[in-house]
């Protein structure tokens, strides 16, 4: 094999294909994270009942009754509302650390000859 | 398209990583970089624990780990598949194992090729010792074109749908074409299909494998589920106190593969997202694989790959057995019932299933039993309350018929796997039978498995009757101490199991089936022709030359009575069914009437004496007699028996007649045969079927159903002397047991025949006169004494004295 033929190869390589995998890769991980903490759905279902729980009123009841159905249903659709949201603060905050990890993953790649030629030798010279 | 003169695998790119590939640090770029990074994480732990005198070999393990982590991936992910830039070079299109292994010598080139793991297995799998194979590619001289080997093996990936020839691709084209492995894969019964089907099996479990470790991975990462989707799903507690989570059980033990019902799963999910009735019955009989239907939906919803409305719902199957048996009445029972269901609604992410539906779904109220349609009903309408039920065909019509809620459903067929699909599901099972058992299941066993249970237990469907038997299989082997299951097992156990002789034939069997004619007529006299077919019947049988369609054969005997119609279905029954007792005889003059269809055949209520019988002895003799007293309703089942060899009897269950011989016999047009002394052979044959056509006794075409219609001719004065000798024979050697020596002189045959002849009831007649005569008079000489233990006798005269001689 011609040895320009293998440089050319890696570059192609260093540069292209593995940069892309690694991008497609985190990409997959972050659409799973969003999926994971359902961000889509709890946005839809935000100030839906808690569990689909909630009480209707009854017929000829007093208005005290009134009050605790529609009582009981704000805190149901309040306590919803609250885990919701604050399962979808975690899951961007995730979200986010997986693009930034993501990200520093692709500085690594792109660093890694010199990481390379720096630790060996900075090997050599500590071991010297 | 590919030039046999552009050839060359010089310029061809894949040859560089095959260059590549010689190089140490490219081969073992694996090994060198675990090793690095072995020591890098040593050297770290030293530098923490123990102290700093060498930092520096952190840094130089840290280096050199990374760079055989590049060479590694590089070698792997991108020289390993250059692009093809001239694909008129067939050498462009090898991938880089066929690379490695090439050489223009083809003894050479799979030699080289079988040196790998993967081929091992292949081997082993069928049966075939790779060693043996490649010592024989090695000292075997060349006499086979490469390029028509390469060409073939470019047409194999082609036909897989693949762009470059892969080693699986050579091997299976090879195993037809190749002048040496075709000879050792002929040799061991193995056709290319099957290289082709243990590939697939080895590369689905690899892929499995390997895609498992790539938890990175688009279909690994959705496994996890998701954290929040049903939080504005309502609770289920009552439901789930009486019923098993699917979605959660193969969440934690991971969804099973499924193999085949692809239409029905599509279907059942249609029906399911439907926003009017979205009900769904799964018909079937019990093993065609209706629970994995159920099992594929709950991959899909969890998955999030069916349809939109069902993504993300959870299949829970309502146990109602046990919830029967916690609660006290029938009024708590709807209670709950009704409470769960209402849950349901609620929940909104539940697609609820019960297995045999049937047995709760019964219209009206029986002692003992259960019946939830009336709960059922309220909410069958709804859309928020799918629901899928399993039963079979009997349960079915019930259902169907239970107005209240038989409207609500929609039917869906399931039917039984084909063969192809079951080797499949076979092969996916084994892993875990092998894991079980410890013991490894070569590819023939499965082969031998789904053709020996689709040949002989039709009455199960696939793929439970070839799991089953795969199951018996390994707990034979087990027992047995042997280290691979293989065809012979599986024949072994059928051949126990039905009673039926299948496999290799010992010598005795042999034997029998050679001599099968003069057996017979050890014990008939004359017949030549109806005993010469039915033995080349059983033979063509038993060599498996024979049509699987039909019984082995079907034969009716016509002619007057007394002429041995009977005696050769008994010979024939002595001398290779073992016993008379493996005859099923059946007089046919006691179905005269249309009603007698159910007592033959059976009904929902009880067995048909003719099937019952079948099914406990399906490798037998079947004998008809005095087939034209029967109704010609009752004929008609035997149209069907002739035709398919099998019927489905009063129960719903299909009997199978392919492994019995079926013998049917008539006295019809006797007077004619008797009048007719004139005529003989064939045309007596067609003046007695013209004869029974113009009566209507039998029609065309159910004569035309029988393999071969048969006329027994009366029997002539010299055949009844040979059947007198016969009987007497038989006489003799009961009192030879007794110590008592019996002489048969001509003189009695001749005066038995001069008494006994009559042309009207043949042989019959005679075995009347000799017991008359000679068993009533040897019985009298020894109730009184005459006779004792050591004496010789014989009878004598025209009044059958008995005579004393010694």
């Amino acid at each position: 094999m011609k040895p320009n033929s293998i440089i050319l190869n890696w570059f192609e390589w260093y540069l292209f294909d593995a940069p892309l995998f690694i991008i497609k890769t985190f990409r997959d991980i972050i659409v799973f994270n969003f999926d994971f903490f359902s961000i889509g759905f709890l946005f839809k279902t935000m100030f839906c009942y808690w569990h689909n729980y909630s009480w209707s009123f009854d017929r000829g009841s007093g208005p005290l009754n009134y009050i605790n159905v529609l009582f009981g249903n704000f805190i149901s659709r309040i306590l919803g509302g609250f885990v919701r949201l604050l399962t979808i603060i975690v899951g961007v905050i995730s979200g986010f650390s997986l693009f930034l990890i993501g990200g520093l993953v692709l500085v690594f790649w792109f660093l890694s000859p010199i990481i390379i030629i720096i630790s060996f030798v900075l090997g050599i010279t500590l071991l010297w | 398209m590919v030039i046999k003169e552009k050839f060359n695998t010089s310029s061809a790119l894949i040859f560089n990583a095959v260059t590549m590939n010689r190089f140490i640090i490219f081969r073992k770029a694996r090994l060198f970089k675990t090793i690095f990074f072995l020591l890098f994480v040593i050297s770290l732990f030293y530098f923490l624990i123990i102290d700093d005198s060498f930092v520096g070999l952190i840094f130089l393990f840290f280096s050199f780990f990374l760079i055989f982590f590049q060479i590694e991936y590089f070698f792997n992910l991108k020289l390993k598949y250059p692009k093809i830039k001239d694909s008129e070079n067939i050498a462009e299109l090898f991938n880089f194992d066929v690379a490695r292994s090439f050489s223009t010598d083809t003894c050479k080139f799979l030699y080289n090729l079988l040196d790998d793991s993967d081929f091992t297995f292949v081997f082993s799998r069928l049966g075939i010792d790779i060693k043996e194979v490649r010592t024989l590619l090695k000292t075997t001289k060349d006499n086979d074109d490469i390029w028509t080997l390469l060409l073939g093996s470019l047409k194999e990936s082609k036909a897989r749908g693949g762009v470059r020839i892969k080693k699986n691709d050579v091997l299976i084209f090879a195993s037809e074409n190749h002048f040496i492995l075709k000879e050792v894969f002929k040799a061991y019964d193995v056709s290319s299909d099957d290289v082709r089907n243990v590939f697939s099996w080895i590369y689905n479990m690899r892929k499995k494998e390997e895609n498992k470790k790539k938890f990175w991975k688009w279909e690994n990462l959705i496994k996890k589920g998701s954290l929040a989707k049903d939080w504005a799903s309502g609770y289920t507690i009552m439901l789930d106190k009486f019923s098993i989570n699917w979605t959660d059980y193969f969440k934690r033990n991971g969804f099973p593969d499924i193999i085949g019902h692809k239409k029905q799963i599509e279907e059942t999910e249609r029906v399911l997202a439907k926003s009017n009735i979205n009900n769904v019955l799964l018909v079937g009989d019990p093993g065609v694989g209706r629970v994995c239907i159920i099992r594929a939906l709950a991959k899909k919803m969890f998955y999030g790959t069916s349809l939109a409305n069902l993504n993300y719902k959870r299949v829970i199957e309502l146990d109602i057995p046990f919830l029967i048996a916690n609660v006290d009445n029938n009024e708590e029972l709807e209670n709950i019932l009704d409470h769960i269901f209402r849950e349901v609604v609620n929940s909104g992410n539940t697609v609820l299933f019960i297995n045999d539906i049937h047995n709760f779904l019964l219209g009206e109220s029986k002692p003992g039993k259960v019946d939830i349609s009336g709960v059922l009903a309220n909410y069958l309408p709804l859309a928020s309350f799918p629901i899928i039920g399993i039963t079979d065909y009997t349960g079915y019509r019930n259902i169907n018929n239970n107005s209240s809620v038989g409207s609500f459903f929609e039917k869906i067929d399931v039917f039984e796997l084909s063969p192809a699909d079951t080797i499949i599901f076979l092969q996916r099972q084994s892993i875990n039978m092998e894991f079980k058992y410890r013991k490894i299941i070569s590819y023939q066993a499965i082969k031998e498995i789904v053709a020996c249970s689709e040949r002989y237990i039709p009455e199960e469907p696939f793929p439970k009757k070839a799991l089953d038997l795969l199951d018996e299989a390994m707990m034979y082997i087990s027992q047995t101490n042997e280290k691979t299951l293989l065809p012979e097992h599986i024949r072994k156990i059928v051949s126990r199991k039905m009673n039926i002789p299948i496999g290799v034939m010992d010598t005795q069997e042999k034997d029998i089936l050679m001599n099968l004619e003069s057996l017979i007529h050890k014990r008939l006299i004359n017949q030549e022709s109806a005993v010469k077919e039915i033995s080349s019947a059983l033979r063509r049988s038993r060599s498996d030359i024979s049509s699987y369609d039909k019984p082995i054969g079907s034969f009716l005997f016509i002619g007057p009575t007394g002429v041995g119609k009977t005696e050769t279905a008994k010979a024939l029954a002595e001398v290779y069914f073992k016993n008379v007792r493996n005859m099923i005889r059946i007089d046919m003059s006691e179905f005269q009437t249309l009603g007698d269809i159910e007592r033959l055949i059976g009904s929902s209520s009880r067995e048909g004496i003719l099937t019952s019988q079948v099914k406990q002895k399906p490798f037998s003799l079947v004998l008809l007699d005095e087939l034209e007293k029967a109704h010609s309703d009752v004929l008609n089942v035997f149209l069907q028996i002739l035709d398919e060899g099998s019927v489905t009897d009063g129960l719903g269950q299909k009997v199978d007649f392919k492994n019995c011989i079926i013998i049917a016999t008539s006295n019809a047009g006797s007077n004619l045969i008797l009048e007719k002394d004139n005529m003989s052979g064939e045309s007596l044959k067609l003046e007695l079927l013209n004869y029974f056509f113009k009566e209507s006794i039998f029609k065309p075409e159910f004569i035309n159903r029988f393999s071969s219609v048969i006329l027994f001719e009366p029997l002539s004065k010299e055949h009844l002397l040979d059947i007198a000798q016969l009987i007497l024979n038989r006489i003799k050697n009961n009192l030879e047991e007794k110590g008592i020596e019996f002489e048969i002189t001509e003189e009695l045959k001749k005066e038995i025949v001069n008494i006994g002849y009559n042309p009207v009831f043949g042989a019959r007649e005679i075995k009347r006169v000799i017991q008359d005569k000679v068993e009533n008079t040897l019985a009298d000489g020894l109730i009184s004494g005459t006779i004792k233990k050591g004496s010789t006798v014989k009878i004598v005269g025209s009044n059958f004295e008995l005579v004393l001689t010694n």
